[in-house]
């Protein structure tokens, strides 16, 4: 049987899921659809996430034992969970692709001037299918043990940009109108819709007090980094903003003396770097939970080995081709289509919540008013 | 046994290989005749004189059972009863002496043994400016001893195995009967009384049985040479195996804070005591980190530097005839000539060859342009490193090879992919139900009083919850009762 | 078969390091350093030849075991159609790529300022080697010649271009002239740029060469007449305007711009024939101590203005006065800035900021970037000025600037 995962742990797993994709590409792609109101965009998309997320956190506490997959089964039926959970495992595949095309298309050619791209892809691809075989709660365990240093390190180095923001680049708010923003908030909604990851933690996180109020709180404070950096990222580079595609490595370079210093910039990479090893490592475990569902496996070998092969295939023939499918995740059709996945998600699961409920309610009800075992309920009918 | 001393005595020489050192002594107690065997230079003999024979031999009448003459005659304290041939000869062969009766069956084991054991004096691996400095020492009953000095509770518990084909070790498994996890001393016990091997000869044969992941590098068992340190942990709710021969105890359930942690911790300042963890957490990342980045920056992120620190590699590096992953190895490489001739060779040649190979490598190496200075003063530091936690030694020489090979082969990739890695790794490990990095991974807010930073005795209040230990008794301290004593 | 891979199987994790390690051992052992294949960079100078083509000069590193830094310099130049086609001239002859991570100052001539300065740092600004926080200057010579200079310089490394160029940044009107600021410069509406004109000097002697510097004979004439150049910094700023060279700004144009500027330390107002009762016919030198300047964007009767409100703080550097003044008390130490001269510095500053404006509407400089603030924090009535106007490239026409300063004195 799966090991639960503690409160702590979902919260942080909440959290490097969600700056997921964010705070890379996204930056410079949300300010060539948005222009200077980007960050108006991401906050409207981080609001909505948080919304949803509330929700679906409540609905997991109130029904703790119960996972996405067994819920739907029982509500709707077993052919709609595969087919939910099938197209669950291609979203998450996308996003895994993403992150992973990141990592090699940003960092890597930062970081290096050449690397062996064969000794490189081996690498990361072991180092992945170990940490696909483990469970949520090793993930877990790791980003509490690396999440404090990361995050403070990664703050350390924007702390330098602040004084660089200029109100100009902020304002005026839809000086072209409002279609800006709505075309950046359609066609950017691939990297958002966090509270996905929730659906495939349902079942394996062990609730204590106070539980809503501190992921809530941890959540928050996430966004208000992520709309942070945006409001940063606009403010210091204004109009060149869209040419900035390493965004999390752009920002801390405005730091007051290079060359006594080295290159902060590095210190941000290399933590980010880590970051993105860990959420594409989350983002896989998402894709090996749907596979197992749907095959009805128990252990995480078969689906960690299958992913790795795919991805291995899909990885290296797509090399250094991140562009193409940014492409393909910002074109219109397939913003559509991620909006309405987004939002089916949550319909479903909150309409199979009420009638999960409503059928406990029910048997309770029943056994009740049958005045409660069987073997009573024929006394009663014998006395009277 | 059987009834004739004569076949008995016979019986003995024969299974003991009629070797020399076997003493019989036979003597006439009265009308029966009595013999006593015993190794010879194991035993007490003028305790075995006095106590033993001397008082026999006053005996008048016949003896009809042991328990007239242990309750009357035999004035040693320790005397008992036994028939199987095996406990028998074990027993000689641990230093006792038998005393065989004519037409008894029985024999009495008589405790007089007396081997010649090392004092009580400060371990050399955990030595402290303040606090107790007793250790452990050899023998499994001093070290009982020792704790029991300091744990004078009625519910410290000893449970008592023998272990060793030939070496019939003893092993006490030693823990506090109301504190400890009761699952947690049976699966040790379990897998003490599984252990089928010819010898134990020190406790590290023991720990490599109770590792519950024997093929993995990293240190999942406690040990310690002191009985204060021990007595903590047994209060926090661990439990002790004590292996005769052997001066390191053992402890479980382990977890990593252990070994930041120090006796000097808890015997002076906790704000220093506090400062120091950080430094040794610190000098983890630099002992396992410094060569990695060193050779990650020169082979592949040159970058990175500053320019002043760049001029002074280059200038230095020029002309090597080495690579820099090759003089980084061959640097690793004579630190650890230097480190195990320093161990083995006698002490009167030591200020010579210290000063032969601080000057080899310090000098006329990097003179004859053979290594850069660079190199040699990174590995340096992280040699020094390694011993602010000295238990985590082994550990830290791997990892430290390790880190190296990845950051030469993939910069600061793969010092980020391996360090992943290894934290995944441990993450997964569980020593007797105890997360390895508890308490902070699952995070344990009221143990990081002791963990991370240290705060003084009075704030800690609670036996810790990153073991399992009995959570129904956690409370450890209560408010003062106007100076009664609340015992739990 | 079986056997070896249960053997495999029962400690995976140690067969698939070895395996690692096995596979990249051979090309790690043999790999050398990065600073062995790239030529260390810290300065690159370019320049239009007469036929047209680019020349690239760039400051090397070169490593010596020598301990004296300047032993470590070597000047490399390359020509060719591009920056590329020069820096590529450059790695062949030199047999190392060109490595401009460590690069901090990028120098142009003002020749080359003259065409578009885009074009020319467009390689700078796409390569991911630079840092873009690499400094543009410009010189009135040859970019090569301040090289020279530069590398003749003694103590390089703790004086350097970025130094005389951060002093600049730090206690002028310059921000942060690197490229990642001319860029996001250049894209607003404004377009404008300042970059700092260095120039060289001639030595007095020839014989003052760099102290200590007993190097190679070989290049010993050479570095001779190296040795006479000496880098100088008049403080001349240009103008750039949609990356090209616009003009030299004036003398009024600077303090304005400094007096107005948030970020500047450094202001000295100087005052003639002062007469009042601590002193007469004095020239008076006042040093800012700290400065705060917020600027108010106002419409008035439609038109548009803005009212700076600048509290300044300043101390007295200097006094010449035909008086041998003393400080007869506290009270006259305390109260040295003096009604009469608080008026006199105020209507220098008016004086200045009237021809500063003047130039300013002359020449349609946006220089203070007026425009994108009033889109940004009156952005209606801002549009509907413009509206009014039948050219809307000319909205400084009407523009006023006001100044509301609140001097006062610091001991």
């Amino acid at each position: 049987m799966e090991k639960t995962i503690t409160t702590n742990q979902l919260s942080l797993i909440l959290i490097i899921f969600t700056v997921a994709l964010k705070l890379s590409v996204l930056p410079a792609i949300t300010c060539d659809f948005a222009g200077n109101n980007a960050y108006v965009v991401s906050f409207v998309s981080l609001a909505i996430d948080f919304l949803l997320t509330f929700v679906i956190v409540i609905i997991m506490q109130k029904i703790p034992q119960k996972n996405f997959f067994d819920l739907i089964k029982e509500t709707l039926s077993k052919p709609v969970a595969i087919f939910l959970y099938l197209i669950l495992f291609f979203y998450f595949f996308l996003k895994l692709l993403i992150a992973l095309l990141e990592l090699q298309d940003y960092y890597i050619v930062a970081l290096f001037e050449q690397l062996n791209p064969f000794f490189f892809i081996i690498a990361l691809m072991l180092l992945l299918l170990f940490l696909f075989n483990k469970g949520f709660r090793t993930i877990g365990r790791l980003i509490e043990v690396c999440f404090w240093p990361l995050a403070l390190g990664i703050l350390f180095t924007l702390l330098y940009p602040i004084k660089n923001i200029d109100l100009v680049n902020l304002l005026p708010l839809f000086e072209d109108g409002l279609y800006p923003a709505y075309n950046g908030f359609a066609r950017t909604s691939f990297a958002y819709g966090d509270y996905m990851v929730l659906l495939i933690l349902m079942g394996k996180v062990n609730f204590s007090k106070k539980s809503t109020k501190k992921i809530m709180l941890y959540f928050a404070s996430i966004l208000y980094f992520i709309f942070s950096f945006y409001v940063i990222f606009v403010g210091a580079f204004g109009s060149t903003s869209v040419n900035k595609s390493l965004a999390i490595g752009e920002l801390p370079l405005h730091n007051p003396n290079p060359s006594t210093f080295g290159r902060l910039e590095w210190l941000t990479i290399i933590m980010w770097t880590a970051i993105l090893i860990i959420q594409t490592v989350i983002i896989g475990k998402c894709c090996c939970e749907c596979f197992k569902q749907i095959f009805k496996l128990s252990d995480n070998k078969t689906p960690s080995i299958v992913l790795v092969v795919a991805l291995t295939v899909v990885y290296a023939s797509l090399y250094l081709k991140l562009e193409s499918i940014i492409k393909i995740a910002t074109s219109n059709v397939f913003a559509i289509i991620t909006c309405v996945l987004h939002l089916l998600f949550f319909i479903l699961l909150v309409i199979s919540y009420f009638i999960y409920m409503s059928k406990q309610n029910k048997t309770k009800y029943a056994k009740q008013k049958g005045g409660g075992t069987d073997g009573e309920y024929n006394k009663k009918i014998i006395a009277q | 046994m059987q009834k004739n001393i004569n076949k008995n005595i016979n019986y003995l020489k024969s299974q003991l290989g009629n070797s020399k050192e076997l003493i019989v002594k036979e003597i006439l107690c009265g009308k029966t005749k009595c013999a006593i065997v015993y190794m010879l230079g194991l035993c007490d003999t003028e305790i075995l004189s006095k106590l033993v024979i001397n008082p026999l031999m006053q005996i008048k009448g016949k003896i009809s059972n042991l328990k007239s003459l242990t309750m009357n005659t035999i004035t040693l304290s320790e005397a008992t009863e036994e028939t199987d041939n095996k406990e028998i000869i074990s027993n000689i062969l641990k230093g006792k002496a038998i005393l065989l009766v004519d037409n008894l069956k029985e024999c009495l084991i008589l405790s007089v043994d007396k081997f010649k054991e090392r004092s009580i004096s400060e371990p050399p691996t955990s030595t402290i400016l303040k606090g107790p400095r007793s250790g452990f020492v050899e023998n499994l009953k001093t070290n009982l001893s020792s704790l029991r000095k300091i744990l004078a509770t009625p519910k410290l518990r000893t449970i008592s195995l023998k272990v060793g084909k030939h070496t019939d070790t003893l092993i006490s498994i030693v823990y506090i009967d109301n504190i400890a996890d009761q699952s947690i001393v049976d699966n040790v016990k379990k897998k003490i009384e599984n252990i089928n091997i010819d010898g134990i000869i020190d406790s590290y044969y023991v720990s490599k049985f109770l590792e519950e992941h024997p093929n993995s590098m990293f240190k999942q068992i406690g040990s310690s040479e002191k009985p204060d340190i021990v007595a903590s942990k047994l209060l926090e709710g661990r439990i002790a195996i004590i292996v005769d021969g052997s001066p390191i105890v053992l402890t479980v359930p382990f977890i990593y804070v252990e070994d930041l942690q120090s006796g000097d911790d808890y015997y002076s300042n906790s704000a220093r005591a506090s400062i120091v963890r950080w430094i040794r957490i610190f000098s983890i990342f630099i002992t396992i980190l410094t060569p990695a980045i060193y050779i990650a920056i020169v082979l592949h992120h040159y970058k990175a530097i500053p320019l002043k620190f760049l001029i002074t590699i280059v200038n230095t590096t020029q002309g090597l005839p080495l690579t820099p992953f090759a003089e980084i190895l061959f640097i690793l490489l004579l630190f650890e000539i230097l480190y195990e001739a320093s161990l083995r060779m006698p002490k009167y040649l030591g200020l010579a060859l210290s000063i032969v190979g601080a000057l080899i490598l310090g000098d006329t190496a990097v003179k004859a342009g053979l290594i850069s200075p660079p190199a040699v003063m990174i590995v340096a530091i992280s040699g020094l490193t390694i011993y602010c936690i000295p238990d985590q030694a082994p550990q830290l020489y791997i990892l430290r090879m390790l880190f190296t090979f990845a950051g030469a082969m993939l910069g600061f990739f793969g010092i980020t992919a391996l360090m992943i890695f290894v934290i995944s790794y441990l993450c997964d490990f569980d020593s007797y139900g105890s997360a390895y990095f508890a308490p902070l991974a699952p995070f344990v807010e009221n143990d990081l009083k002791d963990s991370l930073y240290k705060t003084d005795i009075i704030n800690i209040k609670t036996r810790p919850k990153s073991i399992l230990n009995n959570r129904k008794n956690l409370i450890r301290q209560r408010k003062s009762n106007n100076g009664k004593n609340n015992h739990n | 078969m079986g056997s070896i891979i249960k053997k495999l199987s029962r400690n995976k994790i140690f067969y698939c390091m070895l395996f690692l390690i096995i596979l990249m051992f051979p090309s790690t052992i043999y790999m050398q350093s990065d600073n062995n294949t790239r030529l260390i960079v810290s300065t690159i100078g370019i320049d239009k030849t007469e036929s047209g083509e680019v020349e690239v000069t760039a400051l090397a590193i070169i490593p010596n075991m020598s301990t004296d830094t300047n032993a470590n310099l070597e000047i490399f130049s390359g020509k060719g159609k591009t920056i590329s086609d020069a820096l590529n001239s450059i790695s062949a002859n030199t047999g190392k790529h060109v490595g401009l991570a460590h690069c901090d100052s990028i120098i142009l001539s003002l020749d080359i300022t003259k065409d578009n300065i885009m074009e020319i740092l467009d390689y700078f600004i796409r390569t991911s080697n630079l840092t873009t926080n690499a400094t543009i200057l410009t010189t009135d010579k040859k970019s090569k010649e301040l090289i020279e200079a530069t590398k003749s310089s003694n103590n390089l490394l703790d004086l350097s271009l970025r130094d005389i160029v951060s002093f600049q940044e730090e206690n002028s009107l310059l921000q942060n002239t690197t490229i990642e600021n001319f860029y996001r410069k250049t894209f607003t509406k404004s377009g404008t740029f300042f970059l700092p004109i260095l120039s060289i000097e001639e030595a007095s002697s020839s014989n003052e060469s760099s102290s200590g510097n007993s190097q190679s004979s070989s290049s010993s004439s050479s570095s001779e007449n190296q040795s006479q150049k000496k880098i100088k910094n008049d403080q001349k700023i240009a103008l750039i305007q949609e990356g090209k060279f616009v003009r030299e700004i004036s003398e009024d144009e600077k303090f304005i711009y400094n007096l107005l500027a948030q970020h500047s330390n450094y202001l000295s107002i100087e005052i003639e024939n002062i007469n009042d009762q601590y002193v007469t016919n004095s020239l008076e030198v006042y040093q800012q101590v700290d400065k705060f300047s917020l600027p108010l964007y106002k419409f008035n009767s439609g038109k548009p203005y803005v009212q700076y409100e600048i509290w300044l703080n300043t101390m007295v550097n200097e006094i010449k006065s035909s008086d041998n003044f003393a400080f007869a008390s506290i009270d006259s130490l305390q109260n040295f800035l003096s009604n009469t001269a608080k008026d006199e510095i105020v209507t220098q500053i008016n004086q200045k900021l009237e021809n500063t404006v003047k130039i300013m509407q002359q020449e349609k400089n946006d220089i203070l970037g007026l425009y994108s603030k009033f889109n940004a924090f009156k952005h209606s009535e801002w549009q509907d000025y413009l509206s009014t106007l039948d050219d809307k490239e000319n909205y400084l026409e009407n523009m006023d600037i006001k100044i509301n300063l609140h001097i006062n004195y610091v001991i």
